[in-house]
């Protein structure tokens, strides 16, 4: 028994580092021990993961997670987030006031514990309680802003996420009461027995649980918190949810498919029409907007239904797509955030206005966002249509024809809005003569950014022989 | 079975009592009701130990908690909101605060919860579930020690779930200075 759990905390030390550090930060008041914890346990979970066992000798904790490469993958993904997310609001002093920061940053570190467990769940205990810890979590990170706005975003989000947790548990327990199983394996097991008058109920079960993965990765019909909660956040915050949660919950959403089974593949067709309404949807309404971050919000929507492909193609390599688009999507979207961060400090202002002349005030923050901007709508050679290609590559090879079609048509309408960005950057009158100036942490965040964005657009090889790697494991 | 059909009419009861009292003090008490028709369903499973703690934790702490929080929030403890006040749009959390009250938004979601239900019992209706083996029981001790080991990873992680949502809401609801209203 000491050995499991010995075994178990060796694979498991990056979240515990993560737990202490949130943990210390929260009863830290001054600005500088909060930055200092955030960084040290964000570099110690880095280093503990880079040096732990994949896959550990063991079940871990008796099976409740599992620490394998596709987790792992997940898990990078998360610290990666996070580390970015916590560089923009070490740089943001306006939203947030100094005696919440050290609640605020430590939420952050709760949260992205919960983004790891969510990628490890192996249990549907586990898969609700990390989706709670994150979910909890932002609908308190979302409520931090100084603004009567951010309150009342809070509490929709908070209502929404409520009743599609409950529909999700009502799922689960209607499971559990069908095969008497928890853990995904025993579920998996179990699935192939399952026929005759319980087929109708296991597959109302398993489509009531996949509501609450909707829900987290925003995925219509259950998108309408996207908006508001993004509008009445603090960007930081904005930027984290955009990322984080649908990066996880993609990744929960693909080990439940896998326990559910035959179910799942029932399943399938539901999702792939879901799929494609969420990218138009997302893409359509985005046309309209006039605030940055409620445009970024239906733009993440958009962008979920082109991740979707890969998961519902449930093939190595759509998974491998999805893994590649999402490595992809993490910079460019943090990158679009951060380009907006820096302009709301300068002007305080979120509307697209904002963004008017930029080119000549700031003329290097402009070619960042602008290669962010291009490489969300998937124009060559951003590291952004290196995913795209591959996600839309394996719709053709289910042949999906249409889907691919209609994914390629949404591409042109997002290029539309997001050029649109581009050219009030670059060919509208300036409003102010003065020049912007970035904060030193949102610098960096956006130099990351953008060297990933370029860099590994112009050489993705390495990231797709990594990724199809993990992806290979998982079947 | 007759007691079965007793818990499961004070539960509905109950539960419509909560959506549709106009009182949230109301509304708070016959939450209460729910909670303690379903440690009677508990009871009635043989979960003693389960039936207990609802009781404890759900009728004990959170309701008593619920129920301060409307008096202290509240004007005077049973203050109605005016179901004629035109809704305010960052006015206080009251039935009314999203957008024109019950009543605009009361039809869809009664038929939404109404096509749940009837897809629900469509389900499960006449459904042959599998019995459980009959040595489940489970006994204090044991579930003491495996809280403490093959079970300990959700037992940690509820507790820091536990802390995070504690600290973020104090640091929300904490008075501030520069606060807007």
């Amino acid at each position: 028994m000491g050995g499991v759990l010995q075994d178990s905390v060796n694979a498991w030390w990056p979240e515990a580092i993560l737990s202490a550090g949130a943990l210390l930060v929260i009863l830290t008041t001054g600005r500088r021990a909060a930055l200092t914890i955030t960084w040290v346990a964000l570099m110690a979970a880095a280093a503990a993961l880079w040096r732990s066992p994949v896959p550990p000798p063991t079940d871990v904790f008796y099976g409740f997670i599992t620490c394998d490469r596709f987790s792992a993958a997940f898990r990078w993904i998360a610290l990666g987030t996070t580390a970015l997310v916590a560089l923009m609001a070490c740089a943001s002093r306006r939203e947030v006031e100094q005696s919440r920061r050290g609640e605020y940053l430590g939420l952050l570190l709760f949260i992205a514990v919960g983004l790891m467990l969510m990628a490890e769940a192996n249990h549907l205990l586990m898969a609700y309680l990390s989706m709670e810890m994150v979910s909890l979590s932002s609908y308190l990170l979302v409520g931090f802003a100084d603004q009567r706005r951010s309150a009342e975003a809070a509490l929709k989000y908070l209502l929404f996420g409520a009743l599609c947790s409950a529909l999700m548990l009502f799922g689960m327990s209607l499971l559990f009461g069908l095969t008497g199983a928890l853990s995904f394996g025993e579920l998996r097991q179990a699935s192939y027995g399952i026929a005759g008058a319980a087929l109708p109920a296991a597959l109302v079960a398993g489509a009531l649980m996949l509501a609450g993965l909707a829900f987290k990765i925003s995925m219509v019909p259950f998108h309408q918190w996207t908006p508001d909660a993004y509008e009445g956040a603090p960007i930081p915050v904005t930027a984290l949810l955009s990322v984080g949660p649908k990066a996880a919950g993609l990744a929960l959403l693909i080990r439940v498919l896998e326990a559910l089974g035959p179910l799942g593949e029932r399943l399938l067709p539901l999702l792939l029409v879901l799929t494609v309404v969420t990218m138009t949807f997302g893409n359509l309404v985005a046309l309209v907007q006039t605030n940055v971050k409620r445009l970024l919000a239906y733009s993440t929507i958009g962008q979920v239904g082109y991740l979707l492909i890969g998961l519902v193609a449930a093939t190595a390599k759509g998974r491998e797509a999805l893994l590649v688009y999402l490595a992809a999507y993490l910079f460019m979207n943090l990158g679009v955030f951060a380009c907006a961060l820096a302009v709301f400090h300068d002007t305080g202002s979120e509307s697209l206005e904002a963004f008017r002349g930029l080119a000549q005030r700031a003329p290097g923050l402009s070619a960042v966002c602008a290669i962010f901007l291009l490489s969300l709508a998937g124009v060559p050679p951003l590291f952004g249509f290196v995913g795209k290609f591959l996600l839309f590559s394996s719709a053709l090879q289910e042949g999906w024809g249409w889907v691919a079609v209609a994914a390629a048509l949404n591409s042109a309408v997002a290029l539309y809005y997001y050029a649109n960005l581009i050219r009030l950057m670059y060919f509208a009158a300036p409003l102010q003569a003065t020049a912007v100036r970035p904060a030193m942490g949102l610098r960096v965040a956006l130099a990351v950014c953008a060297g990933a964005t370029l860099v590994l657009g112009l050489w993705p090889a390495g990231v797709v022989e990594w990724t199809s790697r993990i992806s290979g494991t998982l079947l | 079975m007759a007691a079965f059909v007793l818990f499961a009419l004070v539960i509905l009861t109950g539960a419509v009592w909560v959506v549709t009292l106009r009182n949230l003090f109301r509304a708070a008490l016959s939450l209460g009701l729910v909670l303690f028709g379903v440690a009677g369903v508990f009871l009635l499973l043989e979960a003693e130990f389960l039936a207990f703690a609802q009781i404890l934790v759900y009728v004990g702490a959170i309701l008593t908690l619920l129920v301060f929080a409307i008096m202290l929030t509240a004007r005077a403890p049973g203050a109605q909101p005016a179901a004629t006040s035109p809704p305010t749009k960052y006015g206080p959390i009251s039935p009314g605060t999203f957008g024109g009250g019950a009543s605009r938004q009361q039809g869809p979601a009664a038929l939404a919860a109404a096509a749940v239900f009837v897809l629900l019992t469509w389900a499960t209706w006449r459904l042959p579930w599998p019995a459980m083996p009959a040595d489940h029981t489970a006994t204090l001790p044991a579930l003491g020690q495996r809280l403490v080991t093959a079970w300990v990873l959700p037992f940690e992680v509820i507790s820091l779930v536990f802390v995070a949502v504690i600290t973020g809401a104090v640091a929300i609801a904490a008075p501030r200075r520069g606060r807007q209203n």
